[in-house]
């Protein structure tokens, strides 16, 4: 069902070492992709009552039925070899856009119009596990631990995959996937489009004191989150600014 | 970090996400850049069509569009279906005086140069 692309990759694993640079240029990443049956019409018919992919995965009765583990690698190799054979096109799997954006700032609004506006040709992977995962792999790495071009294919074959399910019987039909990237996953910007150079992204702002007077009237906002950790675990661009302010 | 002001905080954590961005965009002439006050009309009007190239809407599109709009966008639960009402100016009547020092002084350089970019046509 996963080759079918009837169930949907929710998350990724990488496997400690997985992507440590090799002497053999053709060995690949290691990590594990989870799927599951997830129920895409219920975004379709109202994405404001699962704005998030979480949300949705929670909401789709079939998921935790369905969960199913493969090796990455493997599945994307058989998967690549399945289209190119029924000669699915790329179109159909591609990346039509993305969101980063600051926190409270009308993201969600603007993955649900994306959710909404064709359904059945269309969905929003809001603030999902897989791309956050992916993106940060190499987070606090060197080059040591980390072999860039490895992770680079990591990237494509996550976002391949997670398009992938968006195909159904009848392909001819123009399929559009919209990732809305956590607001920290901003700081991983360079990371995606170093290894997905052409994909068309949008960054969404807004005024500071909204922003600020927003946060203060939420209870669990993720900045709250992040406060608790200490300034060597802040993102660099964060560090920076508060060294410069004392 | 527990001492630390948390409205400061946001800011620090606003100013890099935004700073990111904006390198990014230098780095690579590429993306773009909207303004939440100009939502939810730039999503058919800019976003989809010129954006991210997914052109031919019907009024169909855009009437799902505008409808989802008008409920508040994180409706699980008990706001299922809530009537959303743009309170951008209560925020700004509520704020004190200190906060919107805060923000000229960590944001006000880098929100400049995102409004600049958000009106670039390219």
């Amino acid at each position: 069902m996963a080759l079918d692309g009837k169930l949907t990759l929710i998350d990724i694993k990488i496997e400690r070492g997985g992507l440590k640079p090799s002497d053999n240029a053709d060995e690949n990443y290691q990590a594990v992709g989870f799927f599951c049956q997830v129920d895409w019409e219920k975004q379709q018919t109202n994405p404001s009552l699962v704005p998030m992919f979480k949300d949705l995965r929670a909401d789709s009765p079939l998921c935790e039925h369905t969960l199913t583990k493969v090796d990455l690698n493997d599945f994307v190799k058989t998967a690549r070899e399945k289209d190119e054979k029924e000669r699915k096109s790329d179109a159909a799997t591609s990346v039509t856009g993305v969101i980063f954006h600051e926190s409270r700032c009308g993201s969600t609004l603007i993955a649900n119009q994306l959710a909404s506006f064709w359904p059945g040709h269309a969905r929003v992977y809001s603030e999902a596990a897989t791309p956050i995962h992916v993106l940060q792999a190499c987070n606090n790495k060197d080059e040591a631990d980390c072999d860039s071009q490895k992770h680079q294919r990591l990237i494509q074959d996550a976002f391949y995959v997670m398009g992938r399910s968006s195909q159904d019987d009848h392909s001819d039909s123009p399929q559009h996937v919209f990732y809305k990237i956590q607001s920290i996953g901003t700081h991983f910007m360079k990371t995606f489009t170093t290894a997905m150079p052409d994909t068309p992204w949008i960054f969404l702002y807004r005024d500071s004191v909204e922003v600020l007077m927003s946060h203060l009237t939420k209870s669990n906002a993720v900045c709250a989150r992040l406060m608790a950790k200490s300034i060597q675990q802040q993102p660099p661009v964060v560090q920076d600014l508060l060294r410069e302010n004392n | 970090m527990a001492c630390f002001c948390f409205p400061l905080f946001i800011l620090y954590l606003q100013a890099g996400l935004s700073m990111t961005a904006v390198q990014e965009h230098a780095r690579t002439g590429l993306g773009h850049f909207v303004n939440y006050n100009k939502l939810p009309d730039i999503s058919w009007k800019k976003i989809l069509p010129n954006y991210f190239g997914v052109e031919k809407l019907h009024a169909d599109m855009i009437a799902s569009m505008q409808n989802v709009s008008n409920v508040y966008s994180k409706g699980r639960y008990r706001y299922a279906n809530q009537q959303w009402a743009e309170d951008s100016n209560k925020k700004h009547e509520r704020a004190s005086p200190e906060m919107f020092a805060a923000a000229e002084t960590f944001m006000s350089s880098v929100y400049e140069r995102m409004e600049t970019l958000s009106k670039e046509e390219t």
